[in-house]
């Protein structure tokens, strides 16, 4: 027994001296540890189709094309110069910047660029379909060059260049016939190499010696992504100092509470998150659009958004975000903040009245998108039928079950949630506005004029052309209505005071290399 | 070991078989009956339904339900259960030989503390029986038996690592701590690899977890010991050690606490099952990246192999403590034959 006391207080001793030890090793480097409540899927870029995913992607690699941090401007990065185009628009020519170089030193290729594209469309990865749908064929023309012919003539190609499947990945590492979702290492091209990934727990970048930026060199040598299951956690990790910034996602209730804490900056990211609702067309009501345009008349995102989220949400009035070139203010320029004599009008010239009401059935997923999802739909009930010619019946069902059956066009009116891929207007419409791509997101929608709008500006790469025609489908969206946007949810980064450097714009974007300490 | 007894385990192993595959079977066909699809829900409607078709054929789930389901016994018999389906299509063998010691480090330190916690307090409840203590241990492990879990969680690290900051809030091991890993059960590894300042901070992070499960059980256990210690002391053979001049605490502690042995195994088996689901939400709330975890998320993504292979290990740990406590009886009570 006196043995095993004696093993007991070893054993907290060493408990307690541990951590000092830890301070120790802490000072050696300059690290930065950042939580969340993401997690990664599959980090190759053959792969990967998930947020977080190119989140590391992009701190150990570079796409061809990129962003001034912060900014939708779109720059060359592993391209040295803005790509050529033919004049038909289909084939996309890239020079690559000389002397680029993966962090074991390998050099970077335009055969290597055309490899890792090739294995995004071939592998059959989560982002395969988002690649097949643009790239028709890929030629290396020499060493630093490759081409890329499209499937059809898309304006906004350059924007598609800096999306994750267009950062190479090491041929070392990662060979051309199969993916490597679950790396021990990434030695990408990026300000970053991935030197550790306990799944569930961490993931650690170190500093690439081999960093082609010298410009834009990292000032933390290493980055630590800690992984937290629950978003309550995460907060107090950051309160507690745990970590150093607490990243996607506090929510905005946390982020409140977190903004009065001493010692902590909380900041607001616009991101572009968008709620929005569906009106399938392939079911009546909603094959009539003057029905769609009342039902988009009665909303008053203003209302919804104070209700709900004491205003911490920005009100939608159009698929499309602020930020985003050709976005304009569609549904505001219509119906105002709410306009309920055009619902009404329109309704009552349908033959509706309070006799004969006009019944739908709103459907949600009650976990899915947080618990603010239910009184989101209440709020919408209430002011639909504050029309006194609408009644609305609530419907839920779980995740898994909604997002099949909505997408399989089984649900005539429903909530969704949608994330761009990169921050071009067609990312937004396209899949909702267009006849080929509406039917899979259970939209069924098709109309010649929107058709002609959306494909034109879609395939030009003349800005007034698109502007033109990029207005005229967001107009278009008010009378017909496939899909009602409601509102943006922003994101909270929670960063230790004296940390700088925090610069995320309309593409999502977070780059580790520019944070910094003052 | 005498015969019997040898012919009862081998006869208990052998039972253990159809019970699993019974489990097994069930959780293959609801799963799938189950609305929703995993393609769908691993890569979005942003995907066309030719795309997500080709994606199906890839992983086998557009194969006949029969095949699927001799194949999937055949993975349970060689304990290869493969890929996941979604989130990066790993082995799934090698994720449970990362997440399975994790929920086994933490259930393992929680029953114990839970069942000897639970016993000597149960004990000395009994042995103080109308006092106030009594009153107060019977009051407590009400209280705490009707704690949520997640809540009493939240509550620990609110107080001893925001408050105190005594203990690390989360995970099973500092950001910036170096451990090699063997056998990915950490305290192990930390003690073959020699790295004490490791065993140290896995020690630290173990300690608020432990304590929040263990805790949650250790209700049941007080009120079950309590009762039937007081059974037991006022049986005759506790009466006659008393007439004896036996001092009070030798007969609680040694004598009559022996005794109640046997109903607090049988418990300490059927607690387990309800560890592991507690398990869940403990390594939610402290992110202890466990099995528990990984089930929750399988069944959210509808992944299949993955729900398949949790519970089948969930089902084989059961059977396999369920036994354990079966021998013990034989240990504790030699008067049990088989």
């Amino acid at each position: 027994m006196k043995r095993f006391s004696v093993f007991l207080v070893l054993v907290m001793l060493v408990a307690m001296i541990s951590p000092m030890a830890n301070l120790a090793t802490a000072q050696e480097a300059k690290t930065i540890i950042i939580g969340t409540t993401d997690e990664p899927s599959g980090l190759d870029s053959g792969y990967a189709y998930a947020t977080h995913d190119w989140e590391i992607l992009k701190n150990t690699g570079d796409a061809l094309m990129g962003y001034v941090p912060g900014t939708a401007d779109l720059i060359p990065r592993l391209a040295a110069d803005y790509p050529e185009v033919s004049d038909d628009g289909l084939v996309w020519t890239f020079t690559l910047r000389e002397g680029i170089q993966f962090a074991d030193g390998t050099p970077l290729t335009a055969q290597i660029v055309a490899d890792s594209v090739t294995r995004a469309l071939t592998l059959e990865g989560d982002i395969t379909g988002f690649v097949q749908g643009f790239i028709a064929g890929i030629e290396v023309i020499d060493e630093l060059t490759v081409a890329f012919t499209l499937t059809q003539p898309y304006g906004f190609f350059g924007f598609v260049a800096a999306t994750g499947p267009f950062i190479p990945m090491n041929p070392n590492t990662n060979p051309i016939d199969e993916l490597v979702t679950n790396p021990e290492t990434i030695l990408g091209v990026g300000a970053y190499m991935m030197t550790e990934w306990q799944e569930d727990e961490q993931l650690v970048l170190e500093r690439n010696p081999y960093y082609w930026d010298t410009d834009n060199e990292p000032y933390y040598d290493r980055v630590i992504i800690r992984y937290f299951a629950d978003p309550t956690t995460l907060s107090l990790a950051v309160e507690n100092g745990e970590i150093d910034i607490a990243w996607r996602t506090v929510g905005p209730v946390e982020a409140a509470r977190l903004q009065e804490i001493e010692g902590l900056v909380v900041t607001r990211i616009n991101a572009p998150t968008l709620r929005y609702l569906v009106l399938n067309h392939a079911f009546p009501p909603h094959d009539n659009n003057n029905v769609n345009a009342a039902i988009a008349a009665a909303i008053d995102r203003e209302t919804l958004v104070d209700r709900v989220f004491e205003g911490r949400t920005v009100p939608a009035y159009s698929m499309v975000p602020a930020g985003v070139p050709y976005q304009t203010e569609a549904f505001l320029d219509a119906y105002g903040f709410q306009d309920l004599d055009t619902a009404i009008a329109l309704l009552e010239g349908e033959g509706y009245s309070a006799d004969n009401m006009l019944e739908l059935t709103l459907w949600y997923p009650p976990e899915h998108y947080g618990t603010t999802t239910a009184d989101v739909v209440q709020v919408l009930k209430e002011q639909l039928e504050s029309t006194g010619l609408i009644t609305v019946t609530l419907e839920v069902q779980n995740w898994a079950t909604y997002i099949a059956a909505a997408t399989d066009g089984e649900y005539p009116f429903f909530i969704l949630g949608w994330f761009p891929d990169y921050p071009d207007p067609s990312t937004w419409l396209d899949p909702f506005g267009t006849c080929t791509q509406s039917p899979s997101m259970g939209v069924n929608y098709c109309d010649e004029n929107m058709e002609n709008y959306l494909i034109t500006a879609g395939t030009s790469t003349d800005p007034a052309v698109r502007e033109e025609n990029y207005a005229k489908a967001q107009e278009l969206w008010t009378q017909h209505a496939p899909t009602i946007p409601l509102f943006f949810e922003p994101e909270y980064i929670t960063v230790r005071e004296g940390i700088e450097g925090v610069l995320i714009g309309p593409p999502f974007e977070f780059l580790y290399s520019e944070l910094y300490e003052e | 070991m005498t015969r019997s007894f040898r012919n009862f385990i081998i006869l208990r192993i052998l039972l253990t078989i159809p019970m699993v595959l019974i489990l097994s079977t069930i959780v293959f066909f609801v799963i799938r009956v189950l609305p929703g699809d995993p393609i769908l829900s691993a890569v979005g409607p942003r995907v066309s339904e030719e795309e997500r078709e080709e994606i199906r054929e890839a992983l086998g789930l557009n194969r006949p339900l029969v095949t699927q389901y001799v194949d999937y016994l055949e993975q349970i018999a060689t304990l290869d259960f493969g890929d996941s389906i979604v989130g990066g299509r790993r082995p799934i063998r090698d994720e449970l030989a990362e997440k399975f010691p994790a929920t086994v480090e933490l259930a393992v330190p929680a029953m114990l503390l839970a069942a000897v916690f639970g016993v000597v307090s149960g004990a000395f409840a009994a042995g103080h029986r109308k006092q106030p203590a009594d009153y107060s241990l019977r009051l407590a492990s009400v209280v705490i038996y009707s704690i949520p879990i997640f809540w009493l969680g939240l509550m620990m690290q609110v107080i001893f690592s925001g408050w105190l900051g005594w203990f690390p809030l989360s995970h099973r091991i500092g950001p910036e701590v170096d451990l090699t890993r063997h056998t990915n059960f950490y305290i192990i590894d930390a003690i073959i690899t020699g790295n004490w300042n490791a065993l140290g901070d896995v020690l630290l992070h173990l300690f608020l977890p432990t304590v929040t499960l263990g805790t949650a059980l250790t209700g049941v256990y007080i009120r079950l010991t309590r009762v039937n210690m007081i059974e037991i002391l006022n049986a005759d053979f506790i009466t006659a050690g008393r007439a004896r001049g036996l001092p009070e605490r030798r007969l609680i502690y040694r004598h009559a606490l022996h005794n109640t042995f046997i109903p607090i195994l049988t418990l300490i088996g059927l607690q387990f099952a309800i560890l592991l689901a507690g398990a869940v939400l403990t390594e939610t709330v402290f992110s202890w990246p466990g099995i528990g975890r990984y089930l929750i998320e399988g069944i959210n993504n509808r992944n299949y192999p993955v729900v398949q292979a949790t519970v089948t290990i969930f089902a084989m740990l059961v059977a396999a403590i369920s036994l354990i406590m079966d021998i013990m009886y034989a240990f504790i009570d030699p008067r049990i034959r088989y």
